[in-house]
């Protein structure tokens, strides 16, 4: 379809709006048109982007107060029958009998059975929309979980974690890694090891119809004498990381909520879709942050690369040092921030912000 | 997206771009692409929606030979914008409660 075509078509279609209406919407698409055909589109790209011409004319005259109808063409009323006497409309020959047939009486339509049907029906339909909801609700919150423990076999460096649910770390005195997990019918749970990482995974079976499942959190347990690499990618939940020294923290979170007391580590890279992060403190070699919605809160951050990226959220950090320790980047689409980019000679330290639609703010305690 | 969420937040999205500065159809669609998918057909609307609440000015100025309408936020929208932006923070704040922790 050309242009003008598909032009011609919104025309048609822009039924019951006033010309001048008419004629914006078209210079609206014919300024549209030239726009992208300067950007170096084809006009078939164009049709295409614009869509059809009927559902274009439908989402204009959605939002436009029809004006007044246009007159009706005046119809001219039908001229009557000509009504001949009765006499000369009875034919000579038909008999004429003694009794008239009576005409016969139309049947009575019996359907009244159909109302009280549907009636039930429907009670039935919203009972079962009521019922079951609330009954997949109750199972979910009865599930019972028990907790089972479970102790590295050899020597572990590395964590890697794939859950639907929640875990935190605790620092003890012992050697070994030891989790303790939550298992239940409807909870599929895996612990491996291999080359010095311990693998745990676990995920529901099916999702509950309506309410959700109470799932106990994991207690990851570390030996305080060693720093773990830990990767963790939560699909819905939490995770608590407590103060102590981790050597690279990756942690994937699409839904829920991530915090940590004060830790140190060596690289902390948090990737989150929709959710939460709290660190009280964190002092590492590089920050990596991508918040595509939701919101980072770190109170006290001691590093020499900070790298975020927020699409549609919030990121408020709060630096240790000076603001001209670091060279700072800032790259703000239709956000906003309180940095502005600067390069200091010397500096060794960097500060890299990308922020698409949402905010950042990053404060400096000016402490050495 | 719902369409009633995805109606009031199209109209805080073209609302940012025009506070940039004066703007156009094409120009506002450039801007908001990678954030939010518009189209033509649906940014008139809002436009006009947006005009006819006194949350924009329109005018039209030659350009390349041509004309181009070009939309321009007033006061009222600058305030309608701040209110958006606090709605959709505070969406995001509901989001997170809602799912911290919990499936």
């Amino acid at each position: 379809m050309k242009y003008n075509e598909w032009r011609d078509e919104l025309k048609n279609n822009l039924l019951g709006v006033s010309e001048s209406e008419r004629e914006r919407v078209l210079d609206y698409y014919a300024e549209a048109y030239a726009d992208r055909r300067e950007a170096g589109f084809s006009e078939r790209e164009i049709i295409e982007e614009f869509g059809a011409p009927y559902d274009a004319a439908q989402r204009i005259l959605a939002e436009t107060p029809k004006t007044e109808a246009e007159p009706a063409p005046a119809k001219t009323a039908p001229k009557p029958a000509p009504v001949l006497p009765a006499a000369a409309v009875t034919p000579a020959f038909v008999p004429q009998t003694a009794a008239a047939a009576p005409a016969p009486k139309a049947k009575k339509s019996n359907k009244v059975w159909i109302i009280p049907l549907v009636v039930t029906i429907a009670v039935l339909v919203i009972l079962l929309a009521i019922l079951l909801p609330v009954r997949s609700a109750c199972r979910a919150m009865r599930t019972k979980f028990e907790m089972q423990s479970y102790e590295s076999a050899q020597e572990v460096t590395a964590l890697n974690m794939t859950i639907v649910g929640s875990f935190r770390t605790e620092f003890y005195d012992g050697e070994k890694v030891v989790i303790d997990y939550p298992v239940a019918n409807v909870y599929n749970t895996s612990l491996t090891e291999s080359g010095g990482t311990l693998h745990y995974t676990a995920k529901l079976k099916a999702t509950p119809f309506w309410g959700h499942y109470n799932i106990p959190d994991a207690v990851v347990k570390l030996p305080k004498s060693k720093a773990f690499d830990i990767t963790a990618e939560i699909s819905a939940g939490s995770a608590y990381l407590c103060n102590g020294n981790y050597n690279d923290v990756k942690l994937t979170l699409q839904a829920g909520s991530l915090e940590t007391g004060s830790i140190e580590c060596v690289t902390f890279d948090a990737d989150i879709d929709a959710g939460s992060l709290y660190a009280k403190g964190v002092k590492c070699n590089k920050l990596l942050c991508d918040v595509d919605a939701g919101g980072i809160e770190i109170e006290r951050l001691t590093c020499n690369t900070l790298k975020a990226n927020v699409d549609m959220g919030s990121a408020e950090i709060g630096m240790t040092g000076a603001k001209n320790e670091y060279n700072i980047t800032v790259n703000c689409d239709m956000g906003s921030t309180n940095l502005t980019s600067q390069t200091v000679p010397g500096a060794s330290k960097t500060i890299d912000i990308s922020v698409n639609m949402g905010s950042i703010a990053v404060s400096f305690d000016n402490r050495i | 997206m719902d369409s009633q969420l995805k109606k009031g937040v199209l109209e805080v999205c073209v609302l940012y771009a025009i506070s940039k500065g004066e703007s156009y159809g094409y120009k506002i669609i450039s801007d908001l692409q990678g954030i939010i998918e518009i189209s033509e057909s649906t940014l008139y609307p809002i436009l006009k929606r947006l005009e006819a609440g006194g949350f924009l000015t329109t005018k039209t100025a030659e350009y390349g030979g041509r004309l181009r309408r070009y939309y321009k936020i007033t006061p009222d929208g600058e305030r309608k914008l701040f209110a958006g932006k606090t709605d959709l923070l505070e969406i995001i704040t509901i989001h997170n409660k809602l799912f911290g922790g919990k499936l």
